[in-house]
Parts: C-alpha cells; structure tokens; sequence
C-alpha cells in the first residue's frame, strides 16, 4: 500500500470534555469564504482543546492554505485507498485512516484533502472520467467522516462552491450545514438553490453565516433573505481589514491577531456550535 | 460569430463581468447569446432576471437527459428549446444546475 500521502503516524492532542463526533459542512457560493470560515472554525474548536478533523472536499482545493500548511495537489487518502472494482476501498476505520493520512495543523487540527479530483486521477493512474471519480470520491469521504467510534469531536468540511457536491451526497452524516451568505444577491441564490433542494437527513441543522458584512444593511439583506428560506442567522461576520492584507501577504489566515473582528465573528460561531452539540441526554438542547 | 468565455476563481466576478458585457452589446444593437456552464449558474442575476427568475431557469443538459440518451439535433435546436428572453437581443441558456439530489 503506498503511504506517500502520508507523512507519519501522528495521534490527536489530549481533548477536553468534548461532544460526541459532529460533522460541519460548510456551503455556499464560490468565494463566499467557506475555506477561511473551514479554516478559522477549525483552529477555534482546537484552541478550546476540542478536537477537530478538517476536511477539504473542493475539487480545487484552499483550505491548507488557511491552515498555515504547505499547498499540495496530494490527496491525502491515496495512502489508505485501493481499487476495488473500479471504485475504491478504504483501509481501516475512520480514526485509523485520519491517524495515518491526515496531516496536523494549528493546535493539532488533523486536515485531510480529499476533493482534488485531479489529483486522484493521476494517484490511481486511472483513466476514467473525472467526474465519474468524484462520486467514488464521494464515498470514500463518507466513508471516513461517518464512523469515528471514540470520545468525540468536529468534522469540519469545506465543500466546492455551489451544490454539486450537495446533489452528488455529500451530506450524508452532517449535523450541522452551515450555509455561507454574502450581502450579494448571487450569494442568496446559492442558499436559495441549497435549502430548495429539502429533504435533508432528519437530524440535520439548517444555519446561516452572513460573511463580509460591511454594514447593518448588509447584516439586514442577508437575515431577510434566510429568514425566507426558514433557516436562523447564527453568525455574522464583518469584511475584516486583516482578513484582506493576511490574503495579500499570503498568511495564513490561522495567524492573524485573534482579537480581530472576523476571528471573535467565528469564536461566537464556536459557542453556538458547542451549545447546539450538547447531546440531550447530558445538557439539552439549548 | 464571436464567443467569449470568462474564467477565474470562485467569487472573483466572471458572472458579473460576463453579464455587464452581454448587456452592453446587446444596448449596442448586437445579437448576444449569453451561456451560464457553471456548476452554480448565477448569470440570470447579472442579466436582471433576479434571485427567484433565476433560479427558475432550467438546465438545458438535465432536460435533454432526462428526455433519454438523445442529444438535441443541433446547437441552433438547443437555443430554440432552452433560451430564456433576458432582454431586447439578449437571452440566456444555463447548461446545467444541481438542485435536487442525484439518485444512486
């Protein structure tokens, strides 16, 4: 089995007290910032000693990027995959394959890139279709985001922009959606078309981020129109002057001041996911 | 017959770009045809279709496979069945959207 995508066997930090595992997708228009929210949350839920899987599912991928780790066109589960009849196998539980494929970030943020279709085609020297490979993509990132079987924590993944990956089945065990919401009005068709699309698995929440929020009205524009498709407005945040000049200089978003307006937007995002994630049967629902 | 295509990153203002031409053409007396292929077809709003006009637009590659394995005679066929009015000398054909889930 070839482990060139994986660079070592790392175990996850000590954890608080945490939640039982819970998958975060992160949706939205392309450029509404899905990746620098994938990557900001991560980094928050791992500052608190939560632990955290990161996954970027884009077939052009950006959040390593936010992450403060090297670019790379890898996938990453190429390292616990075999062809199987066309389609692929993955070896290993869920925790097993993030422990021997995933790489670490800030606070021990285990990220996995597992959307660069590319890339997967050249790993596998396959000739198939492209696009009949994302599906097969498709179950293997099922595959090893459903089952953790330990104490717990956060699956974040950062989907492609738009709802391909949504219609092809990528949301299989989320509990919570997060849709991305720019005050633009092609942003409010992303979410329109997303939560238009129903039939969501029961157990799933429906939450709103506004992103790059420059004024009330803009805060006023993105509720009203979630407020129309029914689904509450859980963040708001503000088009942040160190977010832009981080992106200039090419740093990594993950290191900016956390006392920034974008960074506390996303540590309150943290509280409500948290608050949500208490199981039941402990807290209750808040 | 001159055709454009407009690239870039998620966000960076294609549809925007696109739209303003097409429009600007369409003002100046030409006969424009605008394609959304994006995965995310947003170009309906650049035009002034709207949130909701766009989103009713249908996806011309879902309509002709749902119809069966047939593809349509001709390009000329593909406009005159799937082109929306999006103005005087301007329409849209969106070539495909991800609405509802796929079965299998």
């Amino acid at each position: 089995m070839s482990r060139r995508s994986c660079p070592g066997r790392l175990t996850m930090p000590d954890a608080a007290p945490t939640v039982p595992w819970v998958r975060v997708v992160l949706v939205g228009k392309g450029g509404s910032g899905k990746s620098s929210l994938a990557g900001l949350l991560s980094a928050e839920l791992s500052h608190r000693r939560q632990r955290v899987v990161a996954m970027d599912a884009d077939t052009v991928p950006g959040l390593a990027q936010v992450l403060g780790l090297a670019p790379t066109d890898d996938w990453f589960l190429a390292g616990a995959a075999t062809r199987d009849n066309g389609g692929w196998k993955l070896e290993g539980t869920p925790a097993e394959i993030v422990d021997r494929c995933a790489r670490t970030g800030p606070g021990g943020v285990r990220f996995l890139q597992i959307g660069n279709a590319d890339a997967t085609v050249k790993d596998f020297e396959f000739r198939r279709e492209t696009f009949l490979d994302r599906w097969s993509g498709t179950v293997a990132f099922n595959t090893v985001s459903r089952q953790f079987d330990d104490e717990g924590g956060w699956v974040i993944v950062d989907l492609q922009g738009g709802t391909l990956q949504v219609a092809g089945g990528m949301m299989g065990t989320t509990g919570i959606a997060a849709v991305v919401v720019e005050p633009f009005a092609k942003s409010v068709l992303t979410a329109r078309r997303f939560v238009g699309m129903g039939d969501w698995p029961p157990a799933m929440r429906l939450v709103g981020v506004a992103n790059k929020v420059e004024s009330p009205e803009d805060e006023t524009y993105v509720k009203t129109a979630l407020d129309e498709l029914g689904v509450p407005l859980w963040a708001t945040v503000p088009l942040d002057p160190a977010v832009k000049q981080a992106e200039r200089n090419d740093q990594p978003l993950v290191t900016i001041d956390r006392a920034t307006p974008a960074r506390q937007a996303v540590a309150r995002l943290a509280d409500r996911l948290q608050e949500a994630a208490v199981p039941a049967e402990v807290g209750g629902q808040p | 017959m001159t055709k454009i295509a407009v690239a870039g990153k998620g966000g960076s203002g294609k549809t925007t770009v696109a739209g303003v031409l097409a429009r600007l053409m369409a003002e100046g007396g030409q006969e424009v045809l605008t394609v959304d292929a994006d995965e995310n077809p947003n170009l309906g709003i650049s035009l002034g279709l709207g949130v909701e006009g766009t989103y009713g637009l249908i996806g011309a590659r879902e309509t002709l496979l749902l119809d069966g394995p047939a593809i349509a005679d001709s390009m000329e066929d593909i406009v005159d069945r799937f082109a929306a009015e999006a103005g005087e000398n301007l329409r849209i054909v969106q070539v495909r959207k991800f609405d509802q889930f796929r079965p299998g």
